[in-house]
């Protein structure tokens, strides 16, 4: 059976398009993709088995039945949202593959195959992707988490795990299933909407904006998790889709913890069982309402995504060469201002247009970005939220922490992306090029960091500090943000001897080691990076931190021009084939 | 203008010889034709003498220095058109001329100017600020000869240029390199179409299984090899099979079971 299905058209075309879904520009065409599935899937698996483990050990613990059913509302919302934002992240990821590619089109239509069999089979890989996910990231925790849970409780037998595992396990994949449908929905419906030639143009963008979101709700979610119950059903948060399907699960197996028989509790815990209950009764009312909710939210978005995917689908794409976007035109007048104003070097003006070009239209690189940005997001968020004005009205520490947190996560996420190639196969036109001039090129490659990404990012946040700042003090802490940030790009990228985008790879050995290190002085820089800011603009005066940037670049650049550069740049730079244990010395 | 000399260039592929002991000479205005059939070592060659792979063993010289001493320097002379012309897909046609023009240093206004020409008589104005991704392949390669001709090189190293060109771009390639070596550019031109190569090329290099089996003016190769054209001699030379035999075999095994 297994084997006819292997066999069948169907199989063959389902399991290419499973394929195709390893083989996005992201990863190496040179990588093996069983390994690679393997590493993923395992590393899926295993971390979601220690985190339920450490999340659930508390429960280990004496905890009276009120106080369990509030404290595990936090968790069971972690796993909700958390199932949720990773499938919707990997839909957003394979964004470009979720439907029939029309270089896929090209290739199959003159087979001897039936249109509707393509696009069945992209369904059922598409579905296949997404269920796989969905109960990889759950399977686990859906053991773990009710055992723990149950596990302090004598009053139950082990039958009652049944209903417990069974609510979990089909309540967090159902949630997932909801944020990779609602990403399918987004996505089809835009295509729908915007047309081929305009969705074209607006789809990476919205990819990359997408990812932006996601991942920093992914690392803002162990803040969003916290306390549930206690702060009640009013708020943003109460209207967000996880609390939705929360509302499912308490619906249907809240009562199993909330209700235990109460046995054998010392005073103190009666009391405190008491208050519990009360909180859980009070949580108890909005259930249903929200679980109401998950389910017209679920067949809305279920309904949605499968009317576009199935419109759009009626005609397999063609590979008709798309006309020249508007916005290419209109980059030809900055392209004129940059060239006469920021980069008047040829090598730099090469290194300026090409590095913009790369990180903004290359797929991998978009995505890096989308990453790095949502690091910054997630982090300057964070810091917000503990920024408080202090009793002088004086601006608080914390508050600056946001604009050097975005730059440097942005900055960070460059850097890397400069090692990567953005299409390695045509680098011989760069190796044939290529002149002496690599300072020059580097300096250009420096400009489209600080034009690409800080500037934007500045205009981003800008708003934000003119409303708390007032207008000149938001202008001087920019001027000084923006100074930092080109300090540090001279920081980060000095001693880069390679062509950035167009080298081979090599990721370095001790990263694993170096890592935590480059992470902490991160912190800390920013951290004095805030203070000199808040001293300066305490001060009135920021000339003195402004000369001491001007100082620091200047002595990088000295450095740098002076450093001895090694003679040909090695462009295909191959890893060791073999490494020697020396075992014998 | 200086000669280009190949010294016995050799090269291994993981202990595979590719290419061995090839020689031969190349002078200011003169063209010489690569011949071989697919997998004879032509664009290995084409690349070692680019600079794009070491010989394993042997040299390139150039005007009487070796190319590796001074890759950039020698760079500057040449230009290259390889066989697949991958170029960044993300980049228009325009701003990966730009791109080239100005790593190579043209000047701007210059190399606006020989941009915009390039791209009019190449008939891709229409194309220019489109992407690369969508551009057929001959329009890829119309993009990379333009690249390879923007500095004007003193030596152009054509690697099956024809490729994916149309009929009217491929008899102007042939006037323009014919053009190109009356300029005094040397130009080696690698390909497997031999009616381009017999009317362009002032002599030709025979490649098989990576070593020279002939190197000659068309015209003495003709007479010693007694055929009156050049697909004549190279058939006598590395085909070893008779192709209407293999091609009776082909068709057989294309209707096995049928």
């Amino acid at each position: 059976m297994r084997e006819a299905w292997r066999r069948s058209s169907f199989g063959l075309l389902t399991r290419l398009f499973l394929r195709q879904f390893l083989e996005n520009d992201a990863i190496s065409p040179d990588a093996d993709r069983s390994q690679l599935l393997a590493v993923v899937g395992s590393l899926a698996m295993s971390l979601t088995l220690f985190l339920s483990f450490v999340m659930s050990a508390k429960y280990v613990s004496t905890w009276t039945p009120g106080g369990a059913a509030v404290a595990s509302l936090d968790d069971k919302f972690l796993y909700l949202a958390f199932g949720m934002i990773v499938t919707a992240l990997v839909a957003a990821t394979q964004w470009d593959t979720l439907s029939i590619d029309p270089r896929d089109a090209a290739i199959l239509e003159p087979l001897p195959v039936e249109p509707g069999l393509i696009r069945r089979a992209k369904l059922a890989a598409v579905a296949m992707l997404g269920g796989g996910v969905a109960i990889a990231v759950n399977l686990f925790p859906s053991f773990i988490f009710p055992w723990l849970l149950m596990f302090g409780f004598r009053q139950m037998s082990v039958a009652w795990l049944v209903p417990l595992v069974a609510v979990h396990f089909a309540v967090t994949v159902a949630a997932a299933g909801f944020g990779y449908l609602a990403v399918i929905a987004l996505r089809e419906t835009a295509a729908l909407v915007l047309g081929q030639r305009a969705f074209g143009m607006a789809s990476p963008w919205l990819q990359g904006a997408l990812i932006v979101v996601l991942g920093s709700m992914l690392l803002l979610l162990p803040a969003a998790a916290d306390g549930i119950a206690q702060r009640g059903f009013e708020d943003r948060r109460a209207q967000s889709p996880p609390m939705w399907f929360l509302g499912v699960y308490e619906t249907l197996a809240g009562a199993i913890i909330a209700d235990l028989p109460r046995t054998a509790m010392t005073p103190r815990q009666v009391g405190m069982d008491r208050r519990s209950s009360a909180i859980y009764d009070q949580c108890r009312r909005e259930f249903p309402a929200l679980a109401q909710r998950a389910v017209y939210a679920s067949g809305f978005t279920a309904v949605l995504a499968a009317l576009a995917y199935l419109l759009r689908a009626r005609r397999l794409p063609s590979l008709a060469p798309a006309s020249a976007p508007a916005y290419r035109r209109r980059w030809h007048t900055g392209a004129r201002l940059a060239n006469a104003v920021l980069v008047r070097d040829l090598a730099a003006r090469a290194g300026f247009h090409f590095a913009l070009a790369a990180m903004w239209r290359n797929n991998t690189h978009r995505l890096t970005l989308a990453c790095a940005a949502a690091g910054g997001f997630a982090m300057a968020v964070l810091a917000l939220s503990s920024a408080m004005p202090g009793a002088d009205q004086a601006v608080s520490v914390r508050l600056l922490w946001v604009q050097p947190l975005l730059f440097g996560a942005l900055l960070v996420g460059f850097r890397h992306i400069i090692r990567v190639p953005a299409e390695l196969r045509a680098n011989w036109g760069f190796q044939l090029a290529w002149g002496d001039r690599g300072e020059a090129f580097l300096t250009g490659v420096k400009a489209a960091a600080v034009i690409g990404l800080v500037v934007p990012a500045l205009i981003v946040v800008l708003p934000l500090f003119v409303f708390v700042l007032g207008a000149p003090r938001a202008a001087l802490h920019a001027v000084l943000g923006l100074a930092g940030a080109i300090v540090f790009l001279e920081i980060i990228i000095h001693g880069y001897d390679k062509v950035p985008f167009t080298c081979t790879y090599l990721p370095s050995e001790n990263m694993k080691a170096l890592a935590p290190l480059y992470a902490i002085a991160f912190v800390l820089g920013t951290a004095t990076f805030a203070r000199l800011q808040h001293w300066a603009l305490h001060d009135g005066s920021p000339m003195r931190p402004l000369l001491a940037l001007a100082v620091v670049f200047v002595v990088l650049r000295v450095i740098s021009v002076k450093r001895p550069r090694q003679g040909l740049v090695d462009f295909d730079e191959a890893p060791v084939p073999f490494a020697g244990l020396n075992l014998s010395s | 203008m200086r000669d280009l000399h190949a010294h016995r260039l050799s090269k291994h592929f993981s202990g595979v010889r590719v290419v061995k002991d090839v020689d031969f000479s190349l002078r200011p205005g003169e063209i010489i034709g690569y011949l071989g059939p697919n997998g004879s070592g032509k664009t290995t060659t084409t690349r070692m003498v680019a600079g794009l792979l070491e010989p394993s063993s042997g040299f390139v010289e150039y005007g009487g220095r070796k190319v590796r001493d001074d890759l950039v320097a020698f760079r500057r002379e040449l230009g290259y058109i390889p066989e697949e012309p991958y170029l960044y897909p993300f980049l228009s046609g325009t701003e990966y001329l730009q791109l080239v023009g100005r790593l190579r240093e043209v000047p701007e206004p210059l190399l606006t100017k020989k941009i915009t020409g390039f791209l009019e008589l190449f008939g891709l104005r229409g194309a220019a600020d489109q992407s690369i991704a969508s551009y057929s392949k001959g329009m890829r390669q119309k993009i990379v000869i333009s690249a390879a001709l923007l500095h004007d090189p003193s030596i152009v190293l054509f690697d099956e240029p024809e490729t994916g060109l149309d009929v009217a771009t491929t008899l102007m390639l042939r006037h323009l390199v014919r053009t190109l070596a009356a300029r005094g550019k040397a130009i080696l031109y690698s390909s497997h179409v031999l009616e381009v190569v017999e009317r362009v090329c002032d002599k030709v290099i025979v490649l098989h299984k990576g070593e020279v089996v002939a190197d000659d003016s068309i015209e003495r190769l003709r007479t010693l090899m007694s055929h009156s054209s050049l697909e004549g001699v190279f058939s006598q030379l590395v085909i070893r099979e008779d192709p209407e035999a293999l091609a009776r075999e082909l068709a057989s095994l294309s209707a096995l079971g049928a």
